[in-house]
């Protein structure tokens, strides 16, 4: 018809009008069809005036909704009719409001903390896990992670999220991070926004993130959502507060090791808030006396320490409701201190000073900004850096006397490893119907990588000899890789018809590196068919590339763990990921979920045999080879989020594995082995009973089969280099002799299991509430191992050998007291 | 005052406790077939030579035994299509009656009851080509540094190096020169160190490959071949130990490998250095079939060194 009336209106210019008059009609009908407004606007508490991520504002009469973003933003597009809409999200009262909507409409909503209410609100607390087209994602309430029992009763989210399955701890107590059978450094966590680099504290027994700080953490193992980028396994995005807008809070807390103070509100109005959080441990300062006593002569001193902290700050302004200014700021470091004071002699003084510091500093500006009630835009610029620096300084002073004139020497030796990043991204949110939502933006990042220096600084002076002196400066393998990241990524998250919803997106990345450009293109897709009320089941594919290497030589995360690029010899890695699952959410008893996934990871690095970042005048990239990885597993969870009791129970099946074959990069003979952290089972039970309002228990059971460990059992003679026929054996193997093992990870250590326990003790004041946390860290005292070591004991009794397991963590109480005002 | 020392012993006692239940140590047990015993071939069959082979057993780590010498191996070797069977025993040693020669290809047949036969095979490379060193003091002080320069004339081939000193005093076993300094009667006597050390060679500056571990340099001429090469290694030496060299002898040796001998060479010594605490355990490499151990041919050339004074050529 339209056809039709197009070709005769070319002809006639009553054909014309006519035309023009059909199409107007048309367009009109079809507007009049689908008359739209959008209601926008965001969701607060109403508390604090913290913006909420993830809250749930639906429409009860057409079953449409939509999620507050990471800036507590939402936008839904509903058609011109009465509204019943419910705001809903876990530990709030729901909010329900009812109107006709007829234009564009800005509403702002503030939620009561069902804390606040004393009051158990079943119906609010529940998370729609089955209805989501996300999968292998979790949000947990950062509430819920603090409650877990912990390590010297030090909350640590990191630790937290390792109870989840899937997720690996490390070694004991660590905070290392394996994730569907990755490796430590195919993690992306992000503080705010912007990637962290280091997230341990203490050789990884405490995490960087403190919780005080904290709004909200959502973990993906897989399924990948397109905006994400840069890394393998997971990824871990961590929101910060932004500050009470309505007046001054805070909290202090000291633990068994270190003390806490966080501070929030607003500035002049209640445009402006900041928040405020700081962390030391103090052990070092409590330790100084006894350093000192048992150290101290008069021709020798010791001063000995270390300690950790990390400052979190943010700065938000808004200008209007449409627009707001985000600006934080994160610093953390470890430092391990040693001065050493020697008196040689009545007239010679040695000093040796032995520093080592490690650490991030996270600095980031954010313009959030309402284009229209669809469209929501970010634009970040950010800087991070992580370095570390081993540094050795010895002086000699030696003063003048009747026999000699004075001389000085002072000799530095400095290990250093640096990144720095400069980052700008835009990101935009746009919602045309209840539908779609759609999210698109680009990013660049200039890396500055400095892999690995050494200086070394000799200064001589002698007044002996016409006052000489004598200098030495020099640097090895000083080299600085520049390189340049760019990314750009376009999804939708579409819901097709009630029972199907999908994700998908395509996120296209590169990385210019001496003179070399890797690009890729990235498909993400992950959706989910409902088969009946709270039952779904979901299917995802993530394709995931990784231009940075972390290189690492132990299971402890060490100062001298060195981050690198790829290079034009080092290609990137990358990661195919298939995973499918079930999910079923059982009203008012709790949800439950099966995954399973298969990862296929390439181009890996390692060190090879025997190398190390240790004593080697090779630089790092003749150190390494590259080689390939598989991982599958099955994890079930069963939790339960609202009520009185919560918790989960979390299984996880998985294999892990590892290939280095190719020609001269053999690891393992190029043999398949297991990877460092490849375990069979992990179990976690994690309980939290609140008994009233001024008690609250929680328990945690772990379970885990043994890590993996290379262990040479046999010993045998090393070949001689003699010419000589007659030259015996060398039976003691005195000349040397040599380990053998039959294989990269040949020795499995025994499982490890462990019960934590907790109580919380709340009193609220006039003016202020307190909370004394009573914990105890592996209830009943396993001795688990953190490693096995070979023993040799030669005595006159004779010889003695074991193989012996070190564990290092027995029961531990602890006692923590917060102040909340 | 009171307090603070009250708090501070009682804080001091809870992380002594803490620190003594920390130091939790049990012993682990392992499986019985770790304990098995494998077969060691080591054998560096060497240009000029009588060839033999040195079979023992490996030991169970925590087993105080010694190496047990095999006695009831029988081995053979191809060479160059000829086969030659042990023609006798000493100890652990497997001995043939052949010299061997450079370029012999030869492979090796261990057969021992209970064990899988292993095999091996490798090439004898000729002997490194190269001018005699000249070895100098040139300094007048009591304690003077010192040269060792000598050249190598690299044949267009792969070739491999492995080039260390061995000293001896007063007539006792030879050692190698290890990087320290020779203590002899309490005095200290010389002073060796590999790390320091310069190669000219047209266009090149340094060798690709050169590694120096515990006072040797092991490396390649992937960048050098079939050039004219020096190296230059220097020392620190007691006049008095210089000039003494009956007392204390030095000499140079100068190995050039086959590819099998070079790769054993390298990771026996990586797996030796302090590095080597930091990393993981690694197996060290076999070009045996179902054994341990290495069978791969080298040529040697020793020079004693005797050391010259620059300033007494100068007098």
């Amino acid at each position: 018809m339209i056809f039709k009336t197009l070709a005769l209106g070319t002809k006639t210019k009553t054909g014309t009008k006519n035309f023009l008059l059909t199409l107007l009609f048309m367009l009109a009908g079809n507007m009049l069809y689908a008359q739209t407004y959008t209601i926008s606007g965001s969701v607060t508490d109403s508390t604090s005036g913290e913006t909420l991520i993830g809250v749930a504002v639906m429409d009860l009469r057409s079953g449409k909704g939509a999620l507050t973003n990471a800036q507590g933003r939402f936008s839904l597009t509903l058609k011109s009719d009465t509204i019943s809409l419910r705001i809903s999200y876990v530990g709030y009262k729901p909010v329900f409001e009812t109107f006709v909507l007829k234009k564009n409409e800005k509403r702002n909503y503030s939620l009561q903390s069902s804390i606040e209410l004393k009051t158990v609100v079943v119906e609010a607390q529940r998370v729609d896990n089955a209805k989501s087209s996300q999968m292998s994602a979790i949000q947990v309430p950062i509430e819920r992670l603090k409650s877990v029992p912990v390590l010297f009763g030090e909350a640590d989210l990191v630790k937290a999220l390792q109870l989840l399955p899937g997720v690996q701890s490390g070694s004991e107590g660590n905070s290392g991070f394996y994730v569907r059978g990755g490796g430590p450094d195919e993690n992306l966590f992000l503080l705010d926004g912007v990637p962290l680099y280091n997230v341990s504290h203490m050789g990884g027994f405490f995490s960087a993130f403190n919780t005080d700080a904290v709004k909200n953490v959502t973990l993906y193992k897989g399924s990948f959502p397109a905006h994400y980028g840069g890394r393998l396994s997971s990824v871990l995005d961590v929101t910060t507060n932004n500050g009470n807008d309505k007046q001054l809070h805070g909290n202090a807390s000291i633990g068994f090791i270190s003390a806490k103070l966080n501070l929030e509100g607003p500035i002049k109005s209640e445009r402006t808030t900041f928040c405020l959080s700081g962390r030391r441990t103090y052990a070092d300062f409590l330790l100084q006396p006894l350093v000192k006593r048992l150290a101290d002569r008069r021709e020798y001193k010791l001063r000995a320490g270390y300690y950790f902290y990390d400052v979190n700050g943010k700065l938000t302004h808004r200008f209007s409701d449409r627009s707001r200014l985000f600006a934080s700021y994160y610093m953390g470091s470890d430092v391990i201190y040693t001065r050493i004071r020697t008196l040689a002699t009545d007239v010679q003084e040695q000093y040796l000073n032995f520093d080592t510091r490690w650490g991030n500093i996270v600095a980031s500006a954010r313009w959030n900004y309402e284009v229209t009630p669809k469209l929501f835009m970010n634009i970040t610029g950010a800087y991070t850096r992580y370095s570390n620096n081993v540094g050795v300084k010895y002086e000699t002073e030696t003063l003048a006397t009747e026999e000699q004139e004075s001389q000085a020497s002072e000799f530095n030796m400095d290990y250093l490893s640096k990144i720095n990043d400069f980052i700008l991204k835009a990101d935009f949110d746009f919602t045309p119907n209840p539908d779609h939502l759609v999210g698109f933006g680009s990013s660049f990042t200039h890396h500055i990588f400095m892999p690995e220096v050494a200086d070394a600084h000799l200064n001589a002076y002698s007044a002996d000899v016409m006052n000489s002196s004598f200098l030495i400066d020099t640097s090895v393998n000083s080299s600085k890789i520049i390189a340049e990241g760019l990314s750009a990524y376009i999804e939708d998250d579409w819901s097709i018809n009630d029972a199907v919803k999908i994700n998908y997106g395509i996120n296209l990345s590169g990385f210019a590196v001496e003179n070399v450009f890797y690009p890729t293109l990235q498909p993400r897709l992950s959706g989910r068919v409902m088969l009946g009320e709270g039952l779904s089941v979901k299917a995802g594919y993530a394709y995931m590339t990784q231009f940075m290497h972390l290189l690492s030589t132990t299971s402890v995360s060490m100062p001298t763990d060195l981050w690198v690029p790829v290079t034009k010899n080092i290609a990137p890695m990358y990661a195919h990921q298939v995973a499918a699952g079930v999910f079923y959410e059982m009203r008012a008893i709790a949800d439950f979920s099966v995954e399973a996934y298969y990862k296929k990871m390439s181009n890996l690095l390692e060190y090879k045999d025997g190398a190390t970042f240790f004593g080697s005048s090779e630089s790092w990239e003749e150190k390494v080879v590259m080689g390939d990885g598989w991982a599958y597993g099955v994890e079930l969870l069963a939790q339960r989020n609202f009520g009185d009791l919560t918790g989960w129970i979390g299984y996880t099946w998985s294999k892990s594995m590892r290939q280095f074959d190719r020609p001269g990069q053999e690891i393992n003979n190029g043999d398949p082995f297991p990877a460092k952290y490849d375990r069979r089972h992990d179990i976690s039970i994690v309980l939290s009973y609140k008994i009233n309002s001024k008690i609250d228990l929680s328990a945690t059971w772990v379970f885990s089969s043994g890590n993996a460990a290379t262990l040479s059992l046999q010993e045998y003679a090393q070949a001689q280099h003699s010419a000589n026929e007659y030259a015996d054996i060398d039976p003691e193997g005195w000349n040397g002799y040599l380990s053998y093992s039959s294989g990269r990870n040949n020795f499995r250590m025994p499982d490890y299991h462990r019960m934590d326990i907790s109580a919380n003790f709340h009193r609220q004041f006039r003016h202020c509430s307190r909370t004394i946390n009573v914990s105890v860290y592996n209830l009943y005292n396993r001795k688990n191992p953190y490693m096995i070591y070979e023993s040799h004991e030669h005595t006159w009794k004779g010889y003695k050998g074991a193989l012996v397991q070190l564990s290092i963590f027995p029961i531990l109480p602890s006692v923590a007291y917060t102040l909340k005002f | 005052m009171k307090n603070k020392i009250s708090f501070i012993l009682l804080l001091s006692a809870l992380l002594a406790m803490a620190m003594n239940l920390a130091s939790c140590e049990k012993i682990v047990d392992f499986d019985i077939e770790q304990t098995e015993r494998h077969v060691v071939v080591n054998a560096f069959p060497m240009c000029d030579s009588l060839l033999f082979v040195n079979l023992t057993y490996s030991r169970f780590f925590l087993d105080n035994q010694t190496f047990l010498p095999v006695d009831n191996a029988t081995v053979s070797i191809d060479v160059n299509g000829t086969t030659f069977t042990s023609a006798s025993r000493n100890g652990a040693n497997y001995l043939f009656n052949y010299t061997a020669a450079a370029n012999d290809s030869v492979s090796l047949r261990v057969s021992v009851p209970g064990h899988d036969v292993i095999v091996g095979g490798t090439r004898i490379p000729d002997f490194p080509q190269m001018l005699p060193p000249v070895a100098e003091i040139d300094t007048l002080q009591p304690i003077t540094q010192g040269n060792i320069i000598f050249t190598i004339n690299d044949p267009d081939a792969e070739n491999y190096y492995y080039v260390y000193i061995m000293q001896r005093d007063s007539g006792s076993r030879w050692n190698q020169w290890e990087s320290k300094w020779d203590t002899i009667d309490t005095v200290r006597h010389a002073y060796f160190n590999c790390l320091n050390h310069e190669v000219t060679a047209p266009e090149v500056n340094s060798i690709e490959g050169l590694m120096d571990y515990f006072n040797a340099l092991l490396f390649t001429d992937a960048n050098i071949n079939a050039q004219n090469y020096e190296l230059t290694l220097s020392l620190m030496m007691l006049k008095d130990t210089a000039q003494n060299p009956i007392m204390h002898e030095y000499t140079l040796v100068v190995e050039s490998m086959s590819r099998e001998a070079f790769r054993y060479t390298k990771e026996v010594l990586a797996s030796q250095g302090l590095a080597s605490y930091f990393a993981e355990p690694a197996q060290i490499y076999s070009n045996l079939s179902s054994g341990l151990g290495i069978f791969a041919g080298i040529a040697r050339r020793e020079y004693p060194l005797t050391f010259t004074y620059k300033e007494q050529e100068e007098e």
